[in-house]
């Protein structure tokens, strides 16, 4: 037991799916513990300390917004809320509540497996660093520039603020709101058209084909996802 | 000097507006008289516009056979005048119902005074005008000044000829502009002689009549007169828009009315005033109990409502012993600044006995303007007794039986104690049936029991005894007293009877509508509150009464109850209301005056003036402008007094109030089941799509670790798991339609507007069908900077998703498919455009169906059939457009949405 194992609390009522959880996860070397109700949950979350949290959002003991709100009081711990499709509110909702990320059903093992590392990953270094790079991109904080290729981009103080923040939280579901309050500030979490403009811009100057983006991608009815 | 500049009256901008906005505009063509060509400069205007691309019809124009006038007609459109049939003769008059159907923008309409032929929908050819105004088409008519009512005695007075066509002055009012037409005189009748007015049979009864010079003058100068005052009003009406006039200055004329003959002209006179200064007016009804409680009066009272009515007047009535402090009061209470007034000429008595309430008004020395009229037409006395003549074969004789034997027994007590009683004792006593019979307010009888009363105290007590000779000349003195005595407490007696019977009807009445309204407020079902009031309704009127009623408000009307106060009384007579309706009988012609009373919210049938030929006068119950049922009595229009509908709009108010309680507690249920309705539908949908995708991820997730673990399972049995997961995934597909498409029918959807970019949707749209878009030709073409608009962009990108996966279904390898975006005046157009591929007319016409499929190009192309049709209704829930065509070679599917700011 030489590599640490990170430990994951599955919180979901399905057997199959705890099935199917227990399973996958299993075989990529996470510790797993599942429980099928909230108030069990709520218990592990304190006594089992998990790295990660897996939530689903339709527990037979009441939304699972509810215990997303109540664990944020204290935890900081990522959680990945799993919900249905055509459930773009209840997403945003859970991202605005504090969910590093979310998962649609039905999904598929791999995908799940991606957004586990990506939350663990980006929890890992939440501090700030000064220089970042992801493929080509890099972000250079000292002196406020992003290089592609090793070439300077010509950026705007906002298009900067932006991009810095979205490359900051790479990997993780953004929602409108939440980019609008970090990067324009409060008050303007409702200004959906300035965001989509200035994402416009900012592909054109980052991706290679801003029809069909690669970097930053569009979440449809939840917001953006950078890398 | 600080100037004050305020606004203009709001209220009285808007009002305009909205008039202008909603209703017609009437012109009026307006001369002194016949022949001066109104009908002609109408026709010559109608002409002009209608080179002016306007649509202009004719709806009905007089022709009195002359040649200018057909020659005018000639290549202007025309709606055929109705025919009716009555009393053997033919007559034609205006097709309201044709013009109503038709529409057009001005309709030309003759002779505004006409009186219509009986059966037709109005009385009166303007009532006609009217409606057409209301419906907003915009209407041309001629009238000659002594059509106006006001000005109807006036007229008698100069031609003596009486007119008994006439048009009320509101409508001259009403009138959006006005064109005088005038001819000098002489002209006139040169015009006449020349046959050009009427044809010359008829000339010269008319020339003896009406068209002397010194008349037309006359009428001449009458109507520039009005027609001075209407624009006056206009510049009025402009000032007061622009706030130059101080609007609290302006005057009002009240005036005064009785049951007499002498008040119509009263509120001619006053209609007159109150034109010439401008003003607004009112008329006010004193009713003091004081003896006119005939039938004539009152008759003759509701007339004269009437009349103020149609002349524009706002009418009261208040009830107070006191005349003068009454109308002082109420004058005051409405800001009066003329008060107009009958006074009696009065006769050498009168001027002693009972002073004039116009001199009265004088002394009191009020600030208001006092404008008195004297009355010297001699008033046909209202015989006082007729009602007393109708009671006395019943209670007459009675009376005089007792008061004969009353002074006989008295008489006869009085012989037999003489000895013990003074003289002055027994003429007291014999005074006493003599009080008794005047009490109960019978004149007559009082006056003849006064006489044998003095006849026996004369005979049997006054000295000397036995004869009817006087002797001491005090007596007759005493004599003469027991006369005034009589008279004071008879007629004392017999006033107090009548305000003891007017007060008993009021209250009888008063009672019942309590009883109607404590009883119908607690009752929560329509049918309850029918069954309450339709009772009372009868029986008080002592009529057959009927209500109607719609299911909905786009129904017809239908007979709800039925209730006649003459058939056998039954415990179960309530309940019977509302039984074998079907054997009643209504003609189709009733359900036509039914279906206007219902749209116009008025009173109609027998006894209005409108559908005056009904069979039953039909009252609307209404409140806030709902018509919420019909009640339709069974009634002679004679029979139709002021009391009556007093009494019945009471009636119906206390119903349609409570009608109104129970539609909106109705509707407030209504929208509580809908809520609850909707939010049950969102939760069934809401675990639907959880109960059956949480399975489905489970067998698609496991399914899959298969299928990527290169090591559990061969090539060949991954190709098996290969097709699981396909099947899977479009059994998911389908699921999702199926949902949506049910969403969308039970219109639960909600759209999410915000900004989206167009972008963003292709990039998404194509991401999901990455693989099977690399083996096509695929191109995005957007306008350069316009793709941001606003929109429920999840559902929008469903749209561009299902498009684009059709196009790849119906499209072999490596052909073109091109997602494009383009930005016209008013709206965005998205559209999928794939090469190869036609669908025929039919298809196109079905494409958008729910679950039609065309086969497609490989087999294993079969959709839901739900694809387009949730399209569509996306589409449609965000006010667009959706249509597939085929161009050459290609197929575009093509949608676009209302520009949104």
């Amino acid at each position: 037991m030489s590599i640490p194992r990170y430990k994951i609390l599955v919180i979901e009522d399905d057997k199959q799916i705890q099935k199917l959880l227990e399973v996958s996860l299993e075989e990529h070397q996470f510790l797993l513990k599942i429980c099928g109700n909230q108030k069990e949950g709520m218990a592990q979350a304190i006594t089992f300390n998990p790295d990660l949290i897996l939530l689903d959002l339709g527990l037979p003991d009441g939304d699972g917004k509810v215990f997303l709100q109540k664990i944020r009081e204290f935890s900081e711990v990522p959680i990945i809320v799993v919900s249905a499709r055509n459930a773009e509110q209840e997403i945003v909702d859970s991202l605005n509540l504090g969910a590093d990320d979310y998962l649609v059903k039905p999904f598929f093992v791999g995908e799940l497996i991606a957004r586990i590392n990506s939350a663990l990953r980006h929890f890992a270094k939440k501090e700030t660093i000064p220089q970042m790079k992801m493929e080509n991109l890099e972000l250079d904080v000292e002196k406020r520039e992003f290089r592609l290729d090793g070439i300077p981009l010509h950026l705007t103080p906002l298009e900067f603020s932006l991009l810095k923040f979205l490359m900051q939280n790479a990997g993780k579901a953004l929602t409108h709101a939440q980019i609008l309050k970090n990067v324009w500030g409060v008050g303007y979490q409702n200004d959906t058209k300035i965001l989509r403009v200035f994402v416009n811009q900012v592909r054109k100057k980052i991706e290679t084909d801003p029809n069909r983006p690669k970097i930053l991608i569009t979440i449809s009815g939840v917001g953006y996802r950078f890398g | 000097m600080e100037e004050i500049v305020s606004s203009p009256e709001p209220d009285l901008v808007l009002q305009k507006i909205k008039q202008e906005n909603e209703k017609g505009e009437l012109t009026l063509f307006f001369g002194a008289v016949a022949g001066v060509g109104k009908t002609y400069t109408m026709l010559k205007n109608a002409k002009e516009l209608l080179k002016s691309g306007v649509n202009v019809a004719i709806g009905y124009v007089e022709m009195h056979g002359r040649v200018e006038t057909e020659r005018l007609i000639h290549g202007l459109p025309s709606i055929p005048p109705k025919e009716i049939l009555y009393r053997g003769g033919t007559f034609y008059e205006l097709d309201l119902d044709a013009i109503l159907r038709e529409k057009p923008s001005v309709v030309l309409i003759d002779e505004l005074a006409h009186s219509n032929a009986p059966s037709s929908r109005h009385q009166k050819r303007y009532q006609d005008v009217l409606e057409i105004l209301d419906n907003g088409i915009d209407v041309y008519s001629t009238m000659n000044v002594q059509h106006l009512e006001s000005l109807n005695d006036l007229v008698l007075q100069i031609t003596g000829v009486k007119v008994t066509e006439t048009v009320p002055d509101v409508i001259l009012e009403r009138v959006d502009k006005i064109q005088i037409i005038d001819i000098p005189p002489e002209k006139l009748v040169e015009r006449l002689k020349e046959g050009k007015i009427y044809k010359l049979q008829s000339v010269e009864k008319a020339l003896m009549n009406f068209f002397k010079l010194g008349n037309i003058n006359a009428l001449r100068e009458i109507a520039l007169k009005q027609a001075a005052g209407r624009v006056g009003k206009d510049v009025y009406d402009d000032y007061k828009d622009k706030a130059l006039e101080n609007w609290n200055a302006v005057e009002k004329v009240m005036v005064c009315i009785d049951g007499s003959e002498f008040s119509a002209n009263l509120i001619r006179h006053a209609k007159r005033l109150s034109s010439q200064m401008n003003a607004e007016w009112i008329a006010l009804n004193v009713d003091n109990f004081s003896g006119d409680g005939s039938v004539e009066y009152r008759e003759k009272l509701a007339k004269n409502i009437r009349l103020a009515e149609e002349l524009g007047a706002e009418v009261n009535t208040v009830s107070g012993q006191d005349k003068v402090e009454e109308i002082l009061k109420h004058a005051r209470a409405r800001f009066v600044t003329h008060i107009v007034i009958a006074k009696r000429a009065n006769s050498f008595l009168g001027k002693f006995w009972r002073m004039n309430i116009a001199d009265e008004l004088l002394n009191t020395g009020n600030e208001f303007c006092i404008v008195s009229y004297i009355n010297k037409t001699k008033e046909q006395k209202i015989e006082e007794n007729l009602e007393n003549k109708q009671e006395s074969s019943h209670f007459r004789i009675e009376r005089y039986l007792f008061g004969f034997g009353l002074l006989g027994i008295i008489t006869f007590l009085c012989l037999v104690f003489r000895e013990y009683l003074e003289l002055v004792n027994i003429a007291l006593l014999i005074l006493l049936p003599v009080l008794i019979i005047a009490s109960m307010g019978d004149m007559k009888t009082s006056m003849v029991i006064t006489f044998v009363g003095v006849g026996l105290f004369n005979f049997f007590f006054v000295p000397p005894i036995y004869t009817f000779v006087v002797s001491d000349i005090s007596h007759l003195w005493s004599f003469f007293i027991f006369f005034i005595v009589a008279y004071i407490i008879s007629s004392q007696a017999k006033n107090l009877k009548l305000i003891g019977e007017v007060i008993r009807e009021r209250e009888k009445r008063v009672r019942r509508l309590f009883k109607l309204s404590r009883r119908v407020t607690a009752v929560a079902e329509t049918k309850q509150i029918i069954k309450i009031a339709m009772p009372i309704i009868a029986e008080s009127l002592g009529k057959e009464t009927f209500f109607f009623m719609k299911q909905r408000m786009d129904d017809i009307p239908k007979l709800y109850a039925h209730y006649d106060p003459k058939s056998p009384l039954s415990s179960k007579k309530y309940d019977a209301m509302f039984e074998k309706l079907g054997a009643i009988f209504i003609s189709p012609s009733e359900f036509a005056v039914l279906s206007w009373c219902f749209e116009n919210g008025r009173n109609a049938g027998a006894g209005t003036d409108t559908f005056l030929a009904s069979d039953m006068f039909y009252m609307p119950i209404k409140s806030r402008d709902i018509v919420y049922g019909i009640v339709g009595l069974k009634i002679k229009e004679d029979e139709i007094t002021t009391e009556f509908k007093m009494f019945l709009d009471s009636v119906t108010s206390v119903m349609a109030v409570s009608l109104e309680r129970i539609a909106l507690s109705q509707k407030n249920n209504e929208s509580a089941i809908n809520l609850a309705r909707e939010e049950l539908k969102n939760a069934l949908y809401g675990s639907i799509s959880h109960d059956l995708r949480t399975p489905l991820a489970s067998i698609l997730g496991m399914v899959s670790m298969l299928k990527n673990d290169e090591t559990w399972l061969d090539e060949k049995k991954r190709t098996i798991v290969s097709h699981v997961i396909f099947s899977a995934k479009k059994m998911e597909r389908l699921m999702n339609n199926l949902l949506d498409s049910a969403r969308f029918e039970s219109h639960s959807v909600v759209l999410k507007k915000d900004w989206c970019d167009v972008a963003d949707i292709f990039s998404l749209a194509a991401t999901e069908f990455e693989d099977v878009l690399k083996e096509r030709n695929f191109t995005i073409a957007i306008q350069e900077d316009s793709g941001i608009f606003k929109a429920d962009c999840v559902l929008i990108e469903r749209v561009v998703v299902n498009l684009l996966e059709n196009a790849i279904k119906y499209s072999k390898k490596d052909s073109k498919i091109t997602l494009g975006f383009k930005k016209e005046a008013k709206r965005y157009s998205i559209f999928v455009l794939n090469e190869d591929s036609q669908i025929t007319a039919d298809d196109l016409k079905l494409i958008f169906e729910k679950f039609f499929r065309i086969k497609g190009i490989s087999d294993d192309i079969n959709g839901s059939g739900l694809g387009l049709f949730i399209c569509k209704k996306i589409v449609e829930a965000h006010g667009g457009n959706i249509w597939a065509k085929n161009l050459e070679n290609s197929v575009i599917f093509e949608f676009n949405l209302p520009i949104e700011e």
